[in-house]
C-alpha cells in the first residue's frame, strides 16, 4: 500500500498508470531476491533506493549514457506537455536549493503528518461500524434519578426495573442486562481472580454476537435456581486455562466454589460492557433481596423493527409516568433514559480527538504561511531570471504555471513526507494512548487510502494557500515597465504581504497556545493538586474473600481484622486500613438516604449518594482528613449503634451551615434504617463520581455484592515491604486471592491517562506551532532586513545612530506582533467558547493563560527578529554601498 | 539504422533483448542477464529508461502481454530488425577498432 502511494508520488509526473505498475512490479521482483539474499530491511531500502532513481534517469539529467531522452511516445495534449514540462523544470529547481526545498518539505510535512496521524483514528473511531450486528440499532438504557440539586442523574437498574422495560417496552426486540462480577476460579495452583459477568441470556442474541466455538446460555439456564451451573469464557481464558484445547466445550470450572460447565467461548473482542472472561446466567429472582433495591444492572436494548429513537424515547417517558403513577413510593423519581450503544462506547472521544485534529491543522496552516513568505521570497530573489524570461516573451500563463508547478513539486513532497511519518508512528501512538483501550473495537488504525486521500487534500490546500499570494504579486508586475526596475531595491513590493503572513502566523500561534493552555489548566484544575488523599507512598491489594467459607458477612469481617492485624505487624508498614471501593479508581457504589424526618414523599428528599464500607483506621491511611468529629474505631461493631461519616460535601448539602455531628439519617425511605453522623471527612475528589459520600464501618454494612472485593491499603516510604505485606495476608488463608497490587500513583496515572495524552498531543502541537511561526518570523524579518541593508548601510553612513536604526526595526516588528497578538486573542476566545460546549471544561477567559501566550509569543518574535537585525547594523558602510 | 550511434550501455541493453528472442524482455530478465554477464548488477531504472529510449529510436517494439499467471498485462519488448542491423553495425564498428589493438589479441572475425 505505501509502496504503491510512493510509486505514484515518486513516478507520476513521468508515467502513466500501467507503466507505473509495470515498473513496481519489477522492481518488488528484483527485490524479492535482495530480500532473500541481505534480509527484509535491506529489501525494503533497496526499493526504495532504486525507486527514487527514476526520476533522474526518466528526466535524464543521468543517463548511463549521458544522452537526453527522446520522449516515449508523443504528447496527447500539447497543454499537459507544457505542464508536464514545466513540472520537471520545478523539480529542477527545488533540488538545486536542497537546503530551502529541505525546510519547507519538513515544515508542510510535519504538518501533514500530525494531520494525517489524527485523522486516521479519527476515520477509524466515527467511520468503522462496531463488532455488533446492526450496530445502530443497539441502544444502552439507563435510569433517571431526580435529585436534590443538579441535573437528573443517570444510573444503572435494578432488576425489578428491568423487568418491568423487558416486559412492557414495546419498542424493542428484546432487552439484555449484565452486571459487572468479579469471580474466584479455583482448580490447581493458586486461586486466579478474574473479572466477569453475570448476564442475562438475552445479552448475546440482542448484540447479536454469538459464541464462537459452543454456545452460550439457554432460557432455562437463566432461570432462577437452575439445576447445572454453566458459563461462558472469553478467547483470552480459554487460551490461558485450557490451552485452546477443543474440549473446554464441555469442561468444569470451579467457579467461587461451585464447578460449573463450560458451555461456549466468546470471539475475541467481545467485551461490552466490560472486558470480562466469564460471564454465568443472572437468573434474576424476583423473591432475591436485590431485586428491588440494588442497581448495577447495565441494559442494552434492540430496536425493534419500525421503532426510531424518537418513537422509543416517547414509549419510555409515557412508561417512566405510567410507572410513577402505579407506584409513587418508589418509582416517581425515576425514569428510563437511553442513548445509542456508539455514544455509550466513544464516549466523546471523537470530539476529542476532533478538537486535536484542529489544533494539528493549525500546525499545517502555520506551515503553509511559511511556505507562502519562502515561495514570495524567492520570486523576489529571482527577479532578475523572472524578467529576463518576459523579455524573452514568456506570458502572464507561464509564470503562473512557473509558481503552480513548483508548488506541487513541494506540496507532493511534503504529502509523502507527512504520510511516511504518520504510517511510521500512528501504530505507536495509538498503543500509547487511551484510544488503545478502544482497540478490540477497532483494529488497524493507519494509513489507508482514505487517510491518504485526506493528506491529498491537505497538501493541495497548503500548497494553494501558500501560492496564491505569489500569484497576485505576479499579477501586480505583469507589465515590463515594473521589471525594468528589477534589481533595484523596490522594498515596498510584498513586504505589506509579508507583514501580513507573520500577523496571521502569529495569531494562528497565539489561538494554538491559549488552547493549549487552556486544557492544560482545566486539566490541572480537575487534577486537583488536592484529592483528598494521600496517594504517596499509599499501596493497595485487593483480596475476594468470596469462596464458600465467607458467605457469612461475620466471617469476612473476622477474616479482613486478622488481615489488617498481620499487615500491621509487617516491618516498615506505617498504617493499613480498607475499603470496599477505591475512591479513585472510575467505580462507584450509591445508595439513597435522607434526613431523619424528612418524608421521602417529597419530590427530591433522597439523596443519591456514594456508599463506602471501610476499616477502622482508613481516614488515617488514606490520607482523608477528618474535619470534626471522629474516624471509625474497634467500637463501631455489628452489634454498636449505626454510625456514618459524612464528607463535607454531603453535610452542606443536607443541613447547610448546622452542625451536623449527632444528626440521623435514614437508609432509602423514611421507615428505614437510621445512622448517626459521627464525623465529618474531607471531600475526596472522585473521578467521574459524586463528591456526598458517606462512610460506613465495614462490619455494620449489610452484605452486598459491592463488598465482597476489598482494597487493603497499605502505607510505606518503601516497596522493598510488598512481597512481606503479600505473606502476611496469604497467611490468614491461602485459599483467598491476593490481586491488583499496585501503588496510588499507578492508579491516578492509568485514571488520568485520557488528558494526559490528549494534553500532551495537543502541547506538542502548540510548540511544534510556536517554533514553526519562530522560524517563519526569523526567514521574513531575514530577508526584509536583507533587502534593506543597502538602505540601512546609507543611512548609518549618513550619520543615523546604530541604536535609531534598530529601535525602528524593532519597533516595525513589535508592531506586527501586536496586531498578531491582538488578532490571535480573538480568535483564541473564540475557540476557548467553542471548546467550553464541546470539548471540555474549560474555562473559556484566563488572564494567566491569555498573559503568558503573549509574553511567550513576544519573546519568541524579539528573539527571531534579533539575528536578523544585528546583521544588518554590523555591515560597514561601505560594504553596504557596494552591494549594487 | 537510427541515427546515434550506440552507447556502451545501450548495446548491451539491446544485446539481451536479442538474446532473450521471443519470450519477450522487460527489467527483470534484462537485469538479472547482465548482472550475470558482468557481475554487476545495474540500477533498474537504467534498464527501464534505455528500453523505453531503445523503443523511442525504433530499435525494439513493446505490447502489453497477459501474464502467464493470469494477473495483469504487462508490456515486454522485442527487438525489430533495425535493432539487430543496428546492433550489428555497432558489433564491426568495434571489431574493427578491436582489430587494431594487437596487445590485447584482436579478434579473427
Amino acid at each position: 500500500m505505501l509502496r504503491r502511494l510512493l510509486a505514484v508520488v515518486v513516478l507520476g509526473l513521468w508515467l502513466d498508470g500501467d507503466e507505473r505498475e509495470d515498473v513496481l512490479a519489477d522492481l518488488e521482483a528484483l527485490a524479492d531476491g535482495v530480500v532473500r539474499r541481505r534480509g527484509k530491511l535491506a529489501g525494503a531500502l533497496w526499493l526504495g533506493r532504486e525507486l527514487l532513481r527514476y526520476p533522474r534517469f526518466l528526466l535524464g539529467t543521468r543517463s548511463p549514457d549521458r544522452r537526453p531522452p527522446s520522449p516515449a511516445r508523443p504528447a496527447r495534449r500539447p497543454g499537459l506537455e507544457r505542464w508536464r514540462r514545466e513540472l520537471r523544470y520545478a523539480v529542477r529547481r527545488v533540488r538545486r536549493r536542497p537546503g530551502a526545498s529541505a525546510v519547507i518539505i519538513l515544515t508542510l510535512g510535519m504538518g501533514i503528518g500530525a494531520s494525517t496521524s489524527v485523522f486516521s483514528v479519527l476515520s477509524t473511531l466515527v467511520l468503522r461500524p462496531l463488532p455488533f450486528d446492526e450496530p445502530d440499532r443497539l441502544v444502552r438504557v439507563r435510569e433517571n434519578l431526580v435529585v436534590q440539586s443538579g441535573p437528573p442523574r443517570e444510573v444503572t437498574m435494578s432488576p425489578r426495573r428491568f423487568e418491568i422495560l423487558r416486559d412492557r417496552a414495546k419498542s424493542f426486540v428484546d432487552v439484555a442486562a449484565a452486571r459487572y462480577r468479579t469471580f474466584t476460579l479455583g482448580g490447581e495452583g493458586e486461586p486466579e481472580r478474574v473479572v466477569g459477568l453475570t448476564a442475562t441470556w438475552s445479552h448475546f442474541t440482542v448484540l447479536g454476537v454469538g459464541a464462537a466455538r459452543g454456545r452460550t446460555f439457554t432460557p432455562e439456564e437463566d432461570a432462577p435456581g437452575a439445576p447445572a451451573p454453566v458459563a461462558v469464557i472469553s478467547e483470552s481464558l480459554w487460551t490461558r486455562r485450557f490451552g485452546r484445547a477443543p474440549t473446554a466445550v464441555g469442561a468444569e470450572l470451579v467457579i467461587d466454589g461451585r464447578p460449573h460447565t463450560v458451555i461456549g467461548v466468546m470471539p475475541r473482542g467481545f467485551r461490552y460492557p466490560y472486558a470480562g472472561e466469564v460471564w454465568i446466567p443472572m437468573g434474576i429472582d424476583p423473591a432475591g433481596q436485590d431485586y428491588e433495591a440494588a442497581r448495577g444492572l447495565n441494559v442494552s436494548g434492540r430496536l425493534a423493527p419500525g421503532s426510531t429513537m424518537a418513537s422509543a424515547r416517547e414509549e419510555l417517558d409515557g412508561l417512566s409516568r405510567a410507572l410513577a403513577r402505579e407506584r409513587p413510593d418508589t418509582d416517581d423519581r425515576i425514569g428510563y433514559t437511553f442513548k445509542t450503544l456508539e455514544e455509550e462506547i466513544l464516549e466523546g472521544v471523537p470530539r476529542k480527538v476532533a478538537a486535536l485534529l484542529g489544533a494539528a491543522l493549525f500546525v499545517l496552516l502555520i506551515g503553509a504561511g511559511n511556505v507562502a513568505s519562502m515561495i514570495a521570497a524567492r520570486l523576489h530573489v529571482e527577479e532578475r531570471e523572472l524578467s529576463l524570461q518576459v523579455a524573452l516573451g514568456a506570458g502572464q500563463g507561464d509564470l503562473i504555471r512557473r509558481v503552480v508547478s513548483e508548488s506541487l513539486v513541494l506540496g507532493f513532497s511534503s504529502l509523502a513526507l507527512g504520510l511516511g511519518l504518520s504510517a511510521g508512528t500512528v501504530g505507536y501512538l495509538t498503543s500509547l494512548s487511551p484510544v488503545s483501550d478502544l482497540g478490540p473495537y477497532f483494529q488497524d488504525f493507519g494509513v489507508d487510502l482514505r487517510v491518504a486521500f485526506f493528506g491529498g487534500v491537505l497538501a493541495v490546500g497548503a500548497v494553494a494557500l501558500a501560492s496564491i499570494p505569489s500569484l497576485f504579486l505576479l499579477r501586480r508586475r505583469g507589465s515590463a515597465a515594473s521589471l525594468r526596475r528589477v534589481g533595484h531595491g523596490p522594498r515596498r513590493m510584498g513586504m505589506g504581504f509579508l507583514d501580513l503572513v507573520v500577523t496571521a502566523e502569529l495569531a494562528v500561534a497565539v489561538v494554538l497556545l491559549t488552547g493549549a493552555g487552556l486544557t492544560l489548566q482545566s486539566v490541572r484544575a480537575e487534577w486537583g493538586i488536592d484529592t483528598g488523599l494521600r496517594p504517596e507512598g499509599l499501596h493497595t491489594f485487593s483480596v475476594a474473600p468470596t469462596s464458600s467459607g465467607y458467605a457469612e458477612a461475620e466471617a469476612r469481617v473476622a477474616y479482613l481484622d486478622q488481615v489488617l492485624a498481620n499487615v500491621r505487624a509487617v516491618a516498615g508498614v506505617e498504617a493499613a486500613g480498607y475499603t470496599n471501593l477505591n475512591p479513585i479508581r472510575s467505580q462507584g457504589w450509591g445508595t439513597s438516604v435522607l434526613a431523619d424526618g424528612e418524608s421521602d414523599a417529597v419530590p427530591g428528599a433522597l439523596y443519591q449518594i456514594n456508599h463506602r464500607a471501610v476499616s477502622e483506621g482508613y481516614f488515617e491511611v488514606a490520607g482523608t482528613g477528618i474535619t470534626a468529629g471522629r474516624g471509625f474505631g474497634p467500637s463501631d461493631g455489628p452489634s454498636d449503634p449505626a454510625v456514618a461519616v459524612v464528607s463535607r460535601a454531603l453535610a452542606d448539602a443536607l443541613w447547610r451551615g448546622e452542625d451536623p455531628l449527632g444528626k440521623r439519617l435514614r437508609v432509602g425511605t423514611s421507615d428505614g434504617e437510621i445512622v448517626t453522623v459521627v464525623g465529618v471527612a474531607e471531600d475526596v475528589k472522585e473521578l467521574d463520581f459524586l463528591e456526598e459520600t458517606w462512610y460506613r464501618p465495614y462490619a455494620q454494612t449489610p452484605g452486598d455484592y459491592n463488598t465482597l472485593v476489598v482494597e487493603i491499603f497499605v502505607r510505606s516510604g518503601s516497596r522493598s515491604f510488598l512481597p512481606g505485606v503479600r505473606e502476611a495476608i496469604r497467611a490468614v488463608d491461602d485459599g483467598v486471592p491476593v490481586f491488583r497490587i499496585q501503588t496510588m500513583e499507578e492508579i491516578l496515572r492509568f485514571e488520568r491517562r485520557v488528558e494526559a495524552f490528549g494534553t500532551l498531543l495537543l502541547a506538542l502541537f502548540a510548540g511544534m506551532g510556536l517554533l514553526m511561526a519562530g522560524v517563519g518570523i526569523y526567514g521574513v524579518l531575514s530577508y526584509v532586513t536583507g533587502r534593506r541593508t543597502r538602505e540601512i548601510g546609507l543611512r548609518v553612513a549618513l550619520g543615523a545612530r546604530r541604536w535609531d536604526v534598530m529601535r525602528e526595526v524593532t519597533v516595525r516588528t513589535l508592531g506586527t506582533c501586536a496586531v498578531g497578538l491582538a488578532v490571535g486573542c480573538l480568535g483564541a476566545a473564540g475557540m476557548a467558547r467553542m471548546m467550553e460546549s464541546l470539548v471540555v471544561d474549560v474555562r473559556a477567559f484566563s488572564p494567566l493563560v491569555y498573559g503568558s501566550t503573549a509574553l511567550v509569543v513576544l519573546a519568541m518574535a524579539l528573539a527571531a527578529s534579533a539575528p536578523p537585525t544585528m546583521r544588518a547594523l554590523r555591515i560597514h558602510p561601505r560594504e553596504a554601498l557596494g552591494q549594487e | 539504422m537510427g541515427k546515434d550511434v550506440l552507447g556502451g550501455f545501450e548495446h548491451q541493453v539491446l544485446l539481451a533483448v536479442v538474446r532473450l528472442g521471443e519470450a519477450g524482455a522487460y527489467t527483470v530478465p534484462v537485469v538479472e542477464l547482465l548482472t550475470e554477464a558482468s557481475g554487476k548488477a545495474p540500477a533498474p531504472a537504467a534498464v527501464y529508461t534505455t528500453l523505453r529510449r531503445l523503443e523511442g529510436r525504433g530499435l525494439l517494439t513493446s505490447e502489453a502481454e497477459p501474464s502467464e499467471l493470469g494477473g495483469r498485462p504487462r508490456r515486454v519488448f522485442r527487438a525489430l530488425p533495425a535493432g539487430v542491423d543496428e546492433l550489428r553495425h555497432s558489433r564491426e564498428t568495434l571489431e574493427r577498432l578491436w582489430a587494431e589493438l594487437p596487445i590485447f589479441g584482436g579478434a579473427e572475425g
